[in-house]
């Protein structure tokens, strides 16, 4: 039988535990989950165990679900909760951040660059994704959860704003922050093309 | 005229989608005359591709399917 994932009946053969339906939401969001766990700075053994963990919660809490978002929506919102848990995420996105006096530190008065971005950062090769994926690494965990499931899952705002429980003002913070520390650290790496 | 500041913010914030639609032309005409804005537009969009291949490649074993689906058949 072949399942189709907009199947407005499909919450119920997911209660029902009926096999295909498993397996095709299974199959269909699991690499999205494990994507977006590494993207948040997990392991890659981390990221399985999790991921395996999100559809286990995902099924106990099946009977709860009202259908009223995506599935997938769901799924990335219990993957979420279980990333905060490892890594103590904090709740808020924090007032300041080293980042916002940085970006500060280049603009004038009037509110041109003083110090514009340098012609030298290009972004190609594997030598650009390895410094990239370094770089990655200085960003808090929600920041980067914020950034793969814009720039790697192509979520939109509404969606990523439920999953993460944030505003659209917040939202675009984080995403602000995660982008301008990348930017930055790309930078000082000199990055060349 | 907008100040480079603020067109810098609306585009690393995904904020110009949001801006009322003389500020969106505003952006846009900014960064048609800033060769400093679009540079760092371009390296921003450019960043987004290298996380998006430093990720697209990351697919989880078929072991790892199994293993959940068995145990979400059995609870």
């Amino acid at each position: 039988m072949t399942v189709a994932l907009d199947d407005p009946g499909l919450v119920g053969r997911i209660r029902a535990r009926e096999s295909a339906a498993l397996e095709a939401v299974i199959h269909e969001y699991l690499p999205q989950i494990v994507r977006a766990a590494r993207g948040a700075g997990l392991r890659a053994e981390e990221a399985e165990d999790i991921a395996h963990a999100t559809f286990v919660t995902f099924l106990e809490k099946a009977d709860t679900f009202e259908g009223r978002s995506h599935i997938r929506t769901w799924l990335f919102g219990i993957l979420f909760h279980k990333i905060m848990e490892v890594r103590r995420m904090i709740e808020r996105e924090r007032k300041t951040d080293d980042i916002d006096e940085v970006m500060e530190s280049r603009f004038d008065a009037t509110g041109s660059w003083s110090r514009p971005p340098s012609a030298d950062v290009a972004v190609f090769g594997r030598e650009i994704r390895e410094r990239t994926a370094e770089c990655l690494e200085n960003a808090p965990p929600k920041q980067r959860l914020a950034f793969v499931l814009r720039e790697v899952e192509e979520l939109d705002t509404d969606e990523i704003c439920k999953i993460l429980e944030v505003t659209v003002t917040n939202l675009g913070v984080m995403l602000y922050r995660v982008r301008n520390r990348l930017r930055e650290c790309l930078e000082s790496k000199g990055m060349t093309l | 005229m907008m100040t480079c500041k603020e067109v810098s913010t609306a585009v690393a914030s995904d904020g110009a989608a949001r801006l009322p639609w003389t500020k969106r032309v505003g952006v846009r005409l900014h960064l048609l005359m800033c060769r400093h804005c679009r540079r760092y537009a371009a390296q921003l969009a450019a960043i987004g591709s290298a996380v998006r291949r430093l990720y697209r490649d990351e697919v989880p074993s078929k072991s790892l399917e199994d293993s959940i689906l068995n145990s979400v058949k059995k609870k």
